[in-house]
């Protein structure tokens, strides 16, 4: 009886608290709009007394009607002192916070802060800066969200550079979600705070699955993707032997041992087992979903670009395929294709 | 011993400068220009601000700051002021020196906040104190009467005062006038009292027995007014409050809070001569207006010399002619007293008591006007008398020779039935056009009194509040807080309170010193535990090393001491995993294992 009744409600409840939450997002996207870099103004500085405050001030209203009405000047003296004390609580709390500059680190556009895997935390880097040389901005705290703040101390027309780290579920571009700063500065009778949105873009690659890579070597000599072919070609890694010097040999590869053991000129030989060049395709985990499918693809990439002489290359449906290459910047152009692909 | 190094300079630096200051301001009230100061509520405030309760210390300063009454207490309260902020600094890490300038700062910024309130204050006040002395803020009966200053009271069902007789007596509403004022000045409008008071400091004549005294205790509703009511002739007991020959009782200060005062009543006492100065005062009527009223009391004197008989006549009168006893009375033009006598005829009991006593005075007759209550509610439950602002009446006294004062009140005349049987009972038998006339609250009170058991519900109600309002609350209004003093001072412990809070004051801000909050509140438990078995191993000179973990320190103990290695190991990964870990671990059973470590004597060859 009451469960069914109590659920209800307690859904009702939900239904509003998110309607709410969404409206008051939207409103705020409209007020506080997302920019690179923000100066905290009245716009986005909301101030309100907190719990002891509140009481704090009423009281003073208070005793400050009993002194009136008591013709007391010496209580009338001091209530005003406490009332004032309160109200000059607000503007103070308030300046704490107003003209505080906020710059995103990596302020080009389209460029991302960094990046890391869905479900790693990314990490957002801003300069925090005092709004004149005179000013200074204490006991602040700053984070994402009310539940992981940090403390953030900013002397006279000092700036300081803060890191925030936000968990990412999913692959993609991240948007840094709204700043959250707040004061309860001098005296803990007032609470500002502001929603400031900084653009700031982070680079989500997909979680990485363990997963074995399918056996594509049956597919040798096919042109089909994942095709894997092994010839022997003249390389740099593997030794093998000396050959007569021809002119035009390179210096390096002269074998100055045998010259002076008086066997005249001669080269040294060396293969490599090259050209191991794999193209990943999503169609690789054909029975999977293309999130697991790339979530796998992103382990073998990481797997694949550690081992030496492997060269891999990405094609994904609809994108343009990436060649096969080596090498961390080309590790990161597949990782970012990955995580882009829509 | 490297621990100890390490952190006892820490320490040192958070060392809490408000908690002796603190206690500097306590010993302060011992000063005698603070003594005058509410210790009983500044120092629990003190003891909150070394507790950090912020909130309640603030409140505590804010009742106590009612009482400051001198340059010095400013001062006082400006350092528990500066201490509370320094305490309420935002920042909780804050050291000393950082509170102090924080507060400082804001105590300076805030003078023109303060000079601006106190502009605004003072130019509200000046506003309220104009604005008091037009509008009525005293409640219930008035200083001086005009037609419509008692029938408004009609409408207002507030409670004014109860009575409780000492004895058993059968007094009936009818014989309940209680006087509060006598009226003796009349400028042809408004009849007002004479401000010259003429104290009665005898005491009750000796000659009257007390089977003739009344006793009964007046429990009065604050009437922001400057007298008491009684019946007859009434000698209360209250401090600075006087009795005035005509029978008023004046008191020194304003009435603000519920009071108590036991009255003696006495009956009106043979009066044989009247001053001169009084007759003429009672005798006196505007020279001119009225003259109907005026032609009409000398033809009366011509045809009745006795006084007592030409009374009886006025008050034929009232009863003979078509005389309407109304809240809504036609309005009377200029000459008020001849329009009501014979035109419009119509009026509530100020009408009448004004008018009888003109025509008294114009036939040379000393008469005057009392108001005040008339009647009440008896409740069964307790035996006490409820007089509402609604029983507010006015009657007339007439001084006859040989007799004295006398009451005569014209609205019994009139209308009987308001005297006899209560105002209520007369509200009730009027048409049902006249009722719609009042207001709904009176409507909604005569509904309620017709429905069977609202009165018994309604005794019940006023017995609980009487008698709540006996035991918790001394005679001059305030909570019996005096009673526990007095039982106090009987004891010879006068000053248990004050020791008390010296006392709690001082184990506090003690451990507030000794324990530090820093490091209490920056440490967790297991760390505690942790710092109490390096105390114990730092003993035998197996303390923790600078740069040691919690498991190497163990570890090389457990090295050493191949006695203690077993235990050490243990401890060593119960601790940093109760402090590291998951957090699901057993810190009791940690205490208790630290508690339990005893260091033996090494063992031979170890």
């Amino acid at each position: 009886m009451d469960s069914g009744l109590g659920r209800r409600f307690t859904r009702l409840g939900q239904q509003w608290r998110q309607r709410f939450a969404r409206r008051q997002e939207r409103w705020l996207e409209k007020r506080v709009p997302s920019v690179p870099s923000v100066q905290l103004g009245q716009r986005s500085i909301f101030i309100l007394p907190t719990w002891q405050g509140a009481i704090f001030g009423l009281g003073s209203i208070i005793i400050l009607i009993i002194a009136v009405a008591e013709r007391n000047p010496f209580s009338v003296l001091l209530s005003t002192l406490l009332l004032s004390l309160f109200l000059l609580g607000l503007v103070l709390c308030y300046r704490n916070l107003s003209g505080l500059k906020l710059v995103s680190l990596d302020q080009s556009p389209a460029h991302f802060q960094g990046h890391c895997f869905a479900g790693e935390k990314a990490q957002f880097m801003m300069t925090v800066s005092a709004s004149g040389r005179q000013r200074a901005h204490r006991d602040i705290k700053i984070g994402f969200s009310s539940e992981e703040l940090q403390a953030l101390e900013i002397g006279e027309g000092g700036s300081s550079i803060i890191e925030l780290t936000t968990k990412v579920p999913r692959r993609g571009i991240f948007q840094a979600p709204r700043l959250l700063l707040q004061t309860r500065y001098p005296s803990g009778l007032w609470q500002a705070w502001s929603r400031p949105h900084l653009d700031m873009q982070y680079l989500v690659y997909p979680r990485p699955t363990v997963c074995s890579l399918p056996d594509v070597r049956n597919h040798a000599g096919e042109s089909n993707p994942g095709q894997q072919s092994s010839v022997m070609r003249s390389g740099v890694d593997d030794f093998t032997g000396l050959r007569n010097y021809y002119p035009g040999d390179s210096r390096r590869r002269i074998a100055w041992h045998a010259l002076a053991r008086g066997q005249g000129l001669k080269t040294k030989q060396f293969v490599r087992e090259d050209d191991s060049s794999l193209m990943l395709t999503p169609s690789l985990y054909a029975d999977q979903e293309m999130e697991s499918a790339l979530s796998c693809l992103c382990f073998q990439i990481i797997q694949l670009s550690n081992r030496r002489q492997q060269k891999i290359g990405l094609q994904l449906p609809g994108c343009r395929p990436i060649k096969p290459g080596e090498g961390e910047i080309h590790k990161h152009k597949m990782l970012q294709a990955l995580a882009l692909w829509e | 011993m490297g621990m100890k190094t390490e952190l006892s300079p820490r320490l040192k630096r958070n060392q809490d400068m408000v908690v002796p200051a603190t206690l500097a301001v306590a010993i302060m009230l011992v000063f005698p220009p603070l003594q005058t100061q509410a210790w009983w509520l500044i120092l629990p405030c003190l003891v909150c601000l070394i507790l950090r309760w912020h909130t309640i210390a603030f409140l505590l300063l804010f009742a106590a700051i009612t009482y400051a009454d001198s340059m010095w207490s400013i001062a006082y309260f400006l350092v528990i002021i500066l201490l509370l902020f320094m305490r309420m600094h935002s920042r909780k890490e804050a050291g000393n020196r950082e509170q102090l300038s924080s507060s400082l700062r804001q105590l300076v910024l805030t003078i023109p906040v303060l000079l601006i309130i106190m502009v605004l204050v003072f130019a509200a006040g000046s506003q309220w104190t104009e604005r008091n002395r037009s509008n009525r803020s005293s409640t219930g009966i008035s200083d001086s009467m005009t037609p419509g200053t008692i029938s408004d009271l009609v409408n207002d069902s507030d409670l004014a005062m109860r009575v409780r007789f000492d004895s058993e007596n059968n007094l009936q509403s009818e014989d309940l006038y209680w006087r509060g004022l006598v009226f003796e000045n009349f400028d042809g409008q408004t009849w007002s009292r004479s401000q010259r008071l003429d104290f009665d400091i005898e005491p009750i004549p000796a000659e009257i027995p007390s089977e003739a005294r009344l006793r009964y205790l007046v429990t009065l509703e604050p009437t922001r007014q400057t007298w008491l009511y009684g019946l007859h002739q009434a000698y209360p007991v209250r401090p600075q409050t006087y009795r005035d020959r005509r029978g008023i009782i004046v008191t020194s200060d304003v009435i603000r809070q519920r009071v108590r005062y036991p009255v003696t009543s006495i009956p009106p006492q043979a009066a044989l001569s009247l001053s001169k100065e009084q007759r003429e005062r009672n005798l006196s009527i505007p020279e001119a207006g009225n003259p109907q009223s005026r032609t009409l009391g000398d033809n009366l004197r011509e045809q009745f010399p006795d006084d007592r008989k030409l009374i009886n006549a006025v008050l034929q009168y009232f009863n003979q002619e078509p005389f309407i006893y109304t809240l809504q009375p036609d309005v009377n033009s200029e000459q008020r007293v001849d329009d009501f006598l014979f035109n419009t005829k119509e009026g509530f009991c100020e009408h009448y008591a004004g008018a009888m006593t003109f025509l008294l005075r114009s036939a040379g007759i000393p008469a005057r006007v009392v108001v005040g209550y008339q009647g009440g509610s008896f409740n069964n439950v307790t035996g006490h008398w409820q007089v509402s602002q609604y029983n507010a009446h006015a009657w007339v006294e007439a001084w006859l020779p040989n007799v004295g004062w006398q009451r005569f009140d014209p609205t019994a005349a009139v209308a009987p039935e308001r005297v006899v049987s209560g105002l209520d009972a007369w509200l009730a038998s009027l048409s049902r056009e006249e009722q719609q006339q009042l207001d709904r609250e009176t409507r909604l009170r005569l509904f309620m009194n017709s429905v069977p058991g609202y009165q018994a519900v309604n005794e019940v109600l006023g017995a609980m509040q009487y008698g709540w309002n006996l035991s918790m609350y001394d005679n001059e209004g305030d909570l019996r807080t005096e009673d526990l003093a007095t039982w106090l001072d009987r004891k010879g412990l006068e000053d248990l309170p004050v020791w008390l809070l010296v006392m709690v004051l001082t184990v506090v801000a003690l451990r507030a010193m000794v324990t530090g909050r820093q490091k209490s509140q920056l440490v967790s438990p297991i760390i505690r535990d942790y710092y109490r078995l390096n105390h114990k191993l730092s003993k035998a000179g197996l303390g923790r090393e600078p740069s040691e973990t919690i498991i190497s320190h163990m570890q090389r103990v457990a090295q050493k001491r191949k006695d203690l290695a077993n235990q050490c190991d243990q401890l060593g990964r119960l601790l940093s995993e109760a402090e590291y870990g998951a957090g699901d671990a057993d810190n009791k059973e940690i205490r208790k294992k630290v508690a339990d470590f005893r260091l033996r004597k090494p063992s031979t060859g170890s």
